[in-house]
């Protein structure tokens, strides 16, 4: 099976759950990680197309992953997905200190969420 | 239900531990046999060969809203009897249906969950498109074109319940649609949806409607409108999800447009109170600051405004020949319109008064005066003029459709009512008024008062009337002025007792000194 994979990044089990459902319900298969060590760790093994990630972890928080996903050349292709809390800073703000391809308030919009992943799998 | 990776992962656990511990293999397979899950050293190829299969080695697992799956189990290495492994097979189809039960609730949980998140998102949205917005139109507009871009409907429209008529205040059409619905086939069941005041999904309701989906608009559990949508796109069905996204939307709806509704309201009332602030002040301005002083007269006066400012008036004017024009007046209606009328029925009054004519001369040339000014708006003003003669101590009056100020004369302890004049000012043009002359004797106390004297209400709805004023007078005719005018304020205040006042009261006395 060549399923495009996503990584899903959260350390609340209850959003990496919902987010594996959603994305599986569309087709994707999904592997997750509760902080940005282990997601690193999935990123070698699993070699996702998407990472959607929290901001705010323990051990290594989004911005950090981010920006050792992005220092890595052979992870060019992957998409990254930063997820933030509503009353945060400006989406453009948190694009520019990550370098994540798109930004999405919590709660998260489902359809939203699945159109993002599907258009940015389709300009990999 | 799907076969998430949570799911997998779950399976292969368990079904490497009943492998491990029961010495059989096992494969869960699709409908199509394709694997799912399966122990290590399960024999794939027997797959491709199925018919040839022990059908006692192999179980069904029903999967809710999917197709079944397929357990099928053979011999581990240790080559255990085939009671044995059929007994491990039925234990481990058990645990799958067990395993599977569970994620099918987590799955319809996640759903749920889903479309709360979607709904909460839609709101999110709309709050902050709204939050600043105080225009009931626009916010129905916000909050309808949301409803077809996130739902994808092709019309869509708000009604409300204005004065128990349902009344469609705003209809938007997708711009792709290609205009098959009306607004008339919004309002039938916005109708429908009002009288029930519940959610209305309908399928092919009649021929060319393809779909309806109808929710109320409520505030404080009463249904104040309808939210109505016609024709989902690509002729599908409403969803559950989508009735709820519409619940939310009209919920929302309904609070910002009664909000804005109350924040208006309160401006209005803040704009009323201002009026009256600054109609009371001309008022005031306009009211004799003090009364003149005469050898033959006791004057005593009282004007007490209402909560609402009304339009009494009164004064002096000093004439030539030891002559004064005395004026009672009450303006028809309050506030500032009211107060303006009051202060150019003043100046024309005063203006008049210096002409040396006749009290009903005054008035006549007053009231085509006023008519300019009052000309298509009913206003109206109520006077009583009199030309007040020191030397004589006479008084020529002409009341225009004013309560008759009562003249009580000491020496026939009865009252005379000076009612002669014509009409209320500023009614019609070229009116005629008549005038009379009383003398004042010795002792004679003229009460002259406005309508809220005798209109003022007891708590029983009873008017205080002509007749208690008369008793009042009678019994304090041999008082000072100001002590029958505290008299009858006393006797006003007993018998409202507690009331609120309606009205502007206003009083002027005039008692002709006993002893010339």
């Amino acid at each position: 099976m060549s399923e495009t994979q996503i990584l899903v990044v959260d350390d609340e089990s209850s959003t990496r759950r919902l987010l594996s459902y959603l994305l599986e319900k569309s087709g994707y298969a999904v592997v997750t990680a509760e902080d940005g060590i282990e997601a690193l760790a999935r990123i070698e093994q699993a070699r996702p197309g998407v990472v959607i990630t929290d901001l705010m972890m323990p051990n290594l928080n989004g911005y950090e992953l981010c920006r050792r996903i992005r220092v890595r050349p052979e992870f060019n292709a992957i998409k990254i997905i930063v997820l933030t809390a509503r009353d945060q800073s400006s989406d453009l703000e948190v694009l520019k200190a990550s370098g994540a391809d798109f930004v999405m308030k919590k709660p998260i919009n489902p359809q939203e969420l699945s159109r993002t992943v599907r258009e940015l799998l389709e300009k990999q | 239900m799907i076969i998430t990776s949570s799911l997998t992962k779950q399976l292969s656990a368990f079904l490497s531990s009943m492998s491990r511990h029961g010495g059989i293999e096992l494969c869960l397979t699709d409908e199509a046999l394709r694997p799912l899950v399966c122990t290590p050293h399960f024999r794939l190829n027997t797959l491709s060969n199925a018919a040839g299969f022990d059908e006692a080695l192999v179980r069904t697992v029903a999967v809710q809203q999917a197709a079944s799956l397929r357990l099928f189990g053979e011999a581990g290495k240790a080559g255990s009897a085939k009671d044995q492994i059929e007994s491990l097979l039925n234990l481990s189809a058990d645990g799958i249906g067990y395993f599977i039960k569970n994620e099918a609730e987590v799955q319809m949980l996640s759903e749920e969950l889903l479309e709360r998140y979607q709904e909460l998102h839609l709101l999110y949205e709309v709050i902050e498109d709204v939050s600043a917005v105080f225009d009931e139109h626009k916010i129905c507009e916000i909050i309808l074109n949301k409803a077809l871009q996130s739902i994808n409907v092709e019309l869509g429209a708000v009604a409300f319940n204005e004065e128990g008529q349902l009344a469609v205040r705003l209809v938007e059409r997708d711009a792709r649609a290609r205009g098959e619905y009306s607004e008339s086939d919004c309002l039938l069941y916005a109708q429908e949806v009002m009288n029930s005041g519940s959610y209305l999904v309908l399928e092919r309701p009649e021929g060319k409607i393809s779909s309806v989906l109808g929710v109320p608009i409520t505030v404080n559990n009463s249904v104040i409108g309808a939210m109505v949508l016609i024709g989902k796109a690509h002729g599908e069905m409403f969803t559950s999800a989508d009735r709820i996204s519409l619940g939310a939307l009209a919920g929302y709806l309904g609070v910002a447009v009664t909000t804005t509704r109350l924040v208006l309201e309160s401006r209005r009332a803040e704009a009323l109170r201002r009026e009256i602030e600054f109609a009371e002040k001309i008022q005031q301005s306009l009211l004799p600051h003090e009364l003149p002083c005469f050898a033959s007269l006791d004057i005593a006066a009282h004007c007490l405004p209402s909560a609402q400012v009304g339009g009494d008036l009164f004064g002096f004017l000093r004439l030539e020949n030891q002559r004064w024009a005395v004026t009672v007046a009450d303006v028809a209606g309050h506030g500032l319109g009211a107060a303006f009328i009051m202060a150019s029925l003043r100046s024309i009054l005063r203006s008049e008064a210096k002409s040396g004519m006749t009290a009903s001369e005054i008035l006549k040339n007053s009231n085509n005066l006023l008519s300019e000014d009052t000309r298509g708006n009913d206003v109206y003003a109520t006077v009583f003029f009199a030309v007040y003669s020191e030397r004589d101590n006479s008084l020529n009056f002409s009341n225009a459709g004013h309560p008759p100020p009562l003249l009580w004369k000491a020496a026939s302890r009865d009252f005379c009512e000076l009612h002669k004049g014509g009409m209320a000012l500023g009614l019609f043009e070229d009116e005629e008024y008549e005038n009379q002359t009383v003398i004042l004797q010795a002792g004679d106390v003229l009460v002259i008062y406005t309508d809220g004297i005798t209109e003022a209400k007891n708590a029983n709805g009873v008017f205080y009337g002509e007749a208690r004023l008369k008793d009042v007078i009678k019994d304090n005719a041999r008082q000072s002025s100001q002590g029958l005018m505290e008299a009858l304020l006393a006797s006003l205040e007993q018998f409202q007792a507690g009331m609120h006042r309606r009205d502007d009261m206003t009083v002027l006395i005039l008692k002709s000194s006993e002893i010339l």
